[in-house]
């Protein structure tokens, strides 16, 4: 699993929104990563954890490195992401700007 | 005379036998003297293995020497004292399990409580485990309780997991779906470490949409505790 780990200084007063936020850019930025589950046996990517602490956001996203078929722990095909090498902290800050 | 001692008998008369401050009269096989104890506050006891059926032995007042002294028993008809404790100390049975012996009780058991409150919310979308802020690091003995109360929601109808960890091995783990939306989720788990350093934290995944985790919000906010007993 490859993960990237970051802050981020900014704010918000729905986490929830702020979330969905945070995953519509990255989705619209690197071209066909899915990093939300929004059907059952969705095929993703990885996914997105938000501290959501003022001023001070810890983003971690989350990048499967192996394809996992659907098991006893997950409904969903996890997946590695055709252009992963081209996720990097940077890149991911970029897409957040 | 005192004491009906008969002038008759054919062993001799009392005031004859008797010598000394305190003697007794008794019988073995005639009239025979009991010189009296040396020893202050003992006293007459019956035992078939002396000749007249008498002697003198230890009693509650011999054995006790001092206040607060208390009276047990060393061996099989035998009588000890257990001098005055130090101030505060309480009584206990030694480790042989064969005498009492008083003990300092502030050297007792020590418990530590402490808890990590979350102060703001966490998201996430990923549908395999991500450690949270939630965690607490065991102090000193390893012997701990540790409880959680998660106030959490998920966006779609799904289900979320909650996993409480030892720091690397999955202890415990809960289940969420959106029958329970928004509910306040509370999980405990007892285990006993041998490490000073065990680390007991709680992860999150959701199998579709965001699960929030609330940490800002004063009515429902995310909590870990763990008492320690060391």
């Amino acid at each position: 699993m490859k993960i990237i780990k970051f802050t981020k200084n900014m704010s918000c007063d729905d986490s929830h929104n702020c979330s969905d936020n945070i995953v519509t850019k990255l989705e619209s930025k690197f071209a066909g990563i899915k990093l939300m589950i929004r059907n059952k046996t969705d095929t993703v990517h990885g996914g997105i954890h938000i501290r959501h602490a003022p001023n001070s956001h810890t983003i971690k996203l989350i990048c499967y490195e192996k394809t996992e078929n659907p098991n006893n722990d997950h409904t969903t095909t996890l997946k590695k992401y055709a252009d992963l090498d081209n996720l990097t902290e940077t890149t991911v800050k970029n897409a957040l700007k | 005379m005192s004491g009906g001692m008969i002038k008759t008998d054919t062993s001799g008369l009392a005031d004859i036998v008797l010598t000394t401050k305190g003697d007794l009269a008794t019988w073995d096989t005639e009239r025979v003297r009991k010189g009296v104890s040396a020893t202050n506050y003992t006293g007459l006891q019956a035992d078939s293995a002396i000749a007249d059926g008498l002697t003198y032995g230890a009693t509650a007042r011999s054995t006790l020497a001092g206040t607060g002294s208390l009276l047990y028993s060393s061996g099989a008809n035998t009588l000890a004292q257990l001098s005055a404790g130090t101030g505060e100390y309480t009584l206990k049975m030694n480790s042989g399990g064969t005498a009492p012996e008083w003990v300092d009780v502030s050297a007792g058991a020590t418990v530590t409580v402490q808890s990590d409150i979350m102060t703001s919310d966490e998201t996430t979308t990923s549908g395999t485990f991500s450690d949270t802020a939630l965690a607490l690091t065991c102090q000193s003995s390893g012997k701990f309780f540790a409880t959680t109360s998660l106030n959490w929601a998920i966006s779609v109808d799904t289900a979320c997991f909650f996993r409480f960890t030892d720091g690397t091995t999955d202890i415990q783990r809960m289940q969420g779906d959106q029958s329970t939306f928004g509910g306040r989720l509370n999980i405990a788990i007892s285990d006993t470490g041998t490490s000073a350093s065990q680390v007991v934290n709680i992860e999150i995944k959701t199998s579709g949409g965001t699960l929030t985790l609330y940490g800002q919000n004063d009515q429902a906010t995310s909590r870990l505790d763990m008492m320690e007993v060391s």
